[in-house]
């Protein structure tokens, strides 16, 4: 018998891959020894995947105080790390790269068993169409991926600065109005940019998706550092493929859209022009400051016209390469789906209790006849082990490894007959996956947020399985107006929940109410999720979380009982317009005194109270409001303000008024040092930069300054247009602004 | 070879008697409670369809309460290397498993409402050193009789395999009348 999992899968694994994770070991072991520097060691962790995760600090709030995890590498005069100030034997993440979220039954059985043997049993589907374990001991690490490598996946690349995983829409090839499948495209950029020498140098992650079609969601192509949307065109009777290609999007805390960078790529230019803007970003892009060291801020500093011209000159200089084509070729030739059985169509056969629902939401007609694909819902994209082996033997039965992951944290099943529906059904639902509602309400992604991520605010994950099972109790009754719409859920303003393009987003925050934390999430409206993320949404107000269903149920109603008809719900928000949205959750904002009602001092699915430091309530603290929570409240409605003004066109006004809201949220926090501080927004900046920037109270551990930077470049710069994207990132950043105002308040106060 | 990682699962006598919210506020006091082990962190998996339903994240072992096959119960996962012989191992993990239910028994949040049967399946989860073979079920089962030979004192108990072909080796130990929790912790000297 083998006595390790190098030994017992040797020959199993590309020599390549083999020869990394062997590398990534002896790291790890370096590490252990003190001969590798943690900084060095974390960069390298990161390029595999491996991620740091919530409380590897060593440190967890209990609720009354934070308490220290005696872990075995941290104590007795240990103190191994992992990174900066990252225990090592703290629990972490590992992403798995799934491209275009492309899976086969024995990958999904090996993925049960490793989230089995060194997770929590959950392998959880992430809005970027990978997986990720939870709870993983660095030293599995390498037997894990060992595993992994032996059924085809990689986690090279899934975090650090390089291409993350390559998505696609998951309709790809069964789609009914696409220009083409994409799989194989997607499947050979991946491919080809996997560890090539001019991914390993950026400044930051660069994400790329593919859409078949334009006006669907499908890959959300806008929102990606590259984007490409299939597209024909016909040529002397002949039709020729090509893709609309899409460069600098992305969300974040700032979010960009792509801007169209070609309307007709030929595929053989595809793989060199994708290598052409790497060598650009990689050359050009920030690297010191990773706030702004993502593929848009280059794009927007340059401007698309510059940007592609540096583009197309160094395309013009790039060595040939033969996998260029070869790549296509290859994976296009590769690259032919089956069914396992043949096409019948259902003809009124006899249903269990149930499948009509599910069939309205969870099943898709193929664009080849007799053939659907079946979406099965995953809540909050979380899959025990044994339903992932459950699903996997179902997947014998009624597909041949046509399965794919989704960015709403679900997977399809493609090419199912559609005879075969009934039975399907009835195994889903004795494993506990027939849960209807996909790709309506009900369906509400979200980021881990607080649960697992060092960055999470609030519990986005806590609100997602609320809302999920109000809304799933109300789902038989809801006005169809309504079923079709999309909730998505950040932790914090970083989005990788994707708020900005839902129907109706939120993202976590908090606010002092008398002292004491409150989690909140502000409320963002008027995103799209068709048209491959087609619009943006904007910030409405912070809602403390226990309010957020109210929020819901009080946007829904007014949409069904106002709508115009055929209305939809972005058209019905922009016509209400922002004063009205504001005024209809202004009572929802309130939150009241901890003394009355406690549970809103907590978090959902997390019953500790939400705060870092103790209550400390005074005997007339209900009562008293600090000035700095009148004046900040007053930056919000400054905030807000420059949003009706955008909406009103007046680009130039909402900048200003941006500007002004930030300039007046540095001056609160300058007074609470310096009481007689004159209006001047030179002095305030001075100020400002003297007090709280050099001193590192207004500072975030991750953005750093950041934040500050928005306000001096928003005083500094010459605007030679007021542009509705200019003014609308200066909103963004705004809000930004002020939510670091308040955290920097909040610290002022702890100390 | 022995697992590295062993499962032990009690079920709870009313699938109702330990909520989630009430359970998620006991493992969190657990962190702060427990000198002796690195606890680490609470995770709410409610909305999962017979899967972990609260479960407390830790170093040596993990504890859920988990609702896997529609069986409510307390489920102890250990996690590092274990010293001894597999007997050892099993009635060190066992002993481990019961020390938490009967802690979960004892806690005035759940009202004395909460109480396991006795019964408890235990899961071999290392697919490298132990996988589901004949000659490792006889292993396991052999190791299982002599590791937990008074766990019920004079009574009889059975062994049932409850592993599929495909999964992990798992078995379920049963014995004859009733046996409370505070019994078999006696039993084994716990």
């Amino acid at each position: 018998m083998s006595t390790t999992w190098k030994e017992q899968l040797s020959g199993q694994i590309e020599e390549e891959l083999e020869r990394e994770i062997d590398i990534f070991e002896n790291q790890i072991q370096m590490r252990k020894e003190d001969r590798l520097d943690e900084r060095i060691f974390m960069e390298s962790r990161l390029r595999r995947g491996v991620y740091g995760q919530r409380y590897d600090n060593g440190q967890r709030f209990n609720g009354a105080e934070t308490q220290e995890l005696k872990f075995p590498s941290s104590s007795n005069g240990h103190s191994l790390t992992k990174g900066p100030e990252t225990v090592w034997d703290a629990p972490g993440m590992q992403r798995i790269k799934i491209p275009f979220g492309g899976l086969n039954t024995r990958q999904m059985d090996v993925l049960a068993d490793l989230a089995e043997e060194y997770s929590d049993g959950i392998s959880h589907i992430t809005t970027r169409q990978d997986v990720q374990f939870h709870f993983i001991h660095i030293e599995d690490t390498p037997d894990l991926m060992r595993r992994l490598a032996a059924v085809g996946i990689t986690t090279r690349e899934a975090c650090g600065n390089s291409v993350r995983n390559v998505t696609a829409c998951p309709l790809a090839g069964v789609c009914r109005t696409q220009s083409f499948d994409v799989t194989p495209y997607a499947k050979a950029c991946a491919n080809f940019l996997l560890g090539h020498p001019d991914v390993q140098d950026f400044g930051r992650k660069f994400k790329i998706a593919f859409s078949g079609c334009k006006h669907e969601a499908c890959g959300v192509t806008t929102m990606h550092d590259m984007g490409a949307i299939a597209v024909t065109r016909t040529v002397d009777g002949k039709e020729q493929r090509g893709f609309e290609l899409y460069v600098g999007g992305g969300l974040g805390a700032v979010p960009h859209k792509a801007k169209l960078f070609d309307e007709f790529l030929p595929p053989e230019e595809l793989l060199p022009t994708a290598q052409a803007i790497s060598r650009v970003f990689a050359r050009l892009g920030e690297k010191r400051n990773r706030a702004r060291a993502r593929v848009k801020f280059l794009v927007a500093k340059l401007g698309i016209d510059e940007f592609k011209r540096l583009v197309l000159e160094e395309r013009a200089q790039l060595p040939e390469d033969p996998r260029w084509t070869a790549d296509i070729e290859e994976f296009l030739n590769a690259f032919d789906e089956e069914p396992l059985k043949p096409a019948q169509a259902l003809n009124g056969a006899d249903v269990p209790a149930g499948f009509d629902e599910w069939y309205a939401t969870n099943v898709y007609q193929q664009r080849q006849d007799g053939y659907v694909t079946v979406t099965v819902s995953l809540p909050l994209g979380d899959i025990t082990s044994s339903q992932l082996h459950s699903l996997a033997d179902i997947c014998r039965r009624y597909v041949k490894d046509t399965i794919r992951t989704t960015i709403e944290q679900n997977i399809v099943l493609r090419w199912v007959s559609e005879a075969d529906l009934p039975a399907l059904y009835a195994e889903l639902q004795q494993t506990g996956l027939a849960e209807s509602g996909a790709g309506t309400i009900v369906d509400v992604t979200a980021c881990p947020g607080t649960d697992t991520c060092k960055l999470g605010i609030s519990s986005s994950r806590g609100l997602a399985a609320e809302l999920r099972q109000r809304l799933g109790e109300q789902s038989m009754q809801m006005d169809e107006a309504v079923k079709d719409l999309r909730i998505k859920i950040s932790g914090c303003f970083n989005s990788c929940g994707q708020h900005h393009a839902a129907d109706i987003g939120f993202f976590g925050n908090s606010r002092k109410i008398n002292g004491i934390p409150v989690p909140h999430f502000q409320v963002i409206l008027g995103g799209q999720w068709k048209e491959n993320a087609g619009a943006y949404g904007l910030a409405m107000g912070a809602v403390p979380s226990k309010r957020i269903p109210d929020v819901v149920t009080r946007l829904t109603s007014r949409y069904i009982e106002e709508r115009d008809k055929e209305e939809n719900f972005q058209d019905f928000i922009a016509r209400l317009g922002k004063r009205e949205v504001k005024a209809m959750l202004d009572d929802l904002t309130q939150v009241p005194a901890h003394s009355e009602n406690a549970s809103f001092y907590s978090d959902w699915g997390d019953p500790r109270e939400f705060t870092t430091g103790d209550m400390g309530i005074g005997e007339c603290a209900g009562e008293v409001i600090p000035l700095i929570q009148v004046e900040m409240a007053a930056c919000e409605r400054e905030a807000f303000e420059a949003q009706v003004l955008l909406d009103e066109e007046d680009y130039e006004k909402a900048t200003h008024t941006a500007n002004s809201a930030m300039l007046h949220a540095a001056k609160a926090l300058v007074k609470t040092q310096f009481l007689d501080i004159p209006e001047d927004a030179q002095v305030i900046q001075d100020e400002f930069r003297t007090r709280l920037l050099d001193t590192q109270l207004f500072w975030d551990r991750f953005a750093q300054d950041k934040f500050a930077r928005y306000l001096f470049r928003a005083y500094e710069e010459e605007v030679a247009e007021y542009t509705q994207e200019f003014a609308r990132q200066r909103i963004e950043e705004t809000q930004l602004f002020i939510e670091a105002a308040y955290r920097c308040f909040d610290r002022m106060s702890s100390d | 070879m022995n697992p590295k990682r062993i499962h032990v699962k009690l079920f709870l006598e009313d699938p109702q008697s330990a909520p989630a919210d009430t359970v998620f506020q006991i493992f969190n006091n657990w962190i702060a409670d427990t000198p002796d082990e690195v606890l680490i962190d609470v995770a709410d998996y409610s909305h999962i369809h017979n899967g972990p339903i609260t479960l407390l994240i830790g170093h040596q072992a993990d504890y859920s309460i988990d609702n896997t096959n529609a069986e409510m119960g307390l489920l102890y996962c250990s996690k590092q290397a274990l010293e001894g012989d597999l007997a050892a191992q099993l009635r060190q993990v066992v002993t481990a498993a019961l020390k938490a239910c009967r802690r979960l028994e004892d806690d005035p949040m759940l009202q004395g409402k909460a109480k396991f049967n006795g019964e408890l399946e235990i899961v071999a989860n290392d697919r490298l050193n132990f996988p589901n073979t004949p000659t490792a079920l006889e292993t396991f089962q052999t190791a299982l009789e002599t590791g937990l030979d008074n766990l019920y004192g004079d009574a009889d108990f059975t062994i049932e395999n409850t592993s599929s072909p495909s999964n992990l080796p798992s078995l379920r130990v049963r014995g004859e009348g009733t046996h409370n929790i505070s019994s078999l912790l006696d039993n084994l000297g716990g």
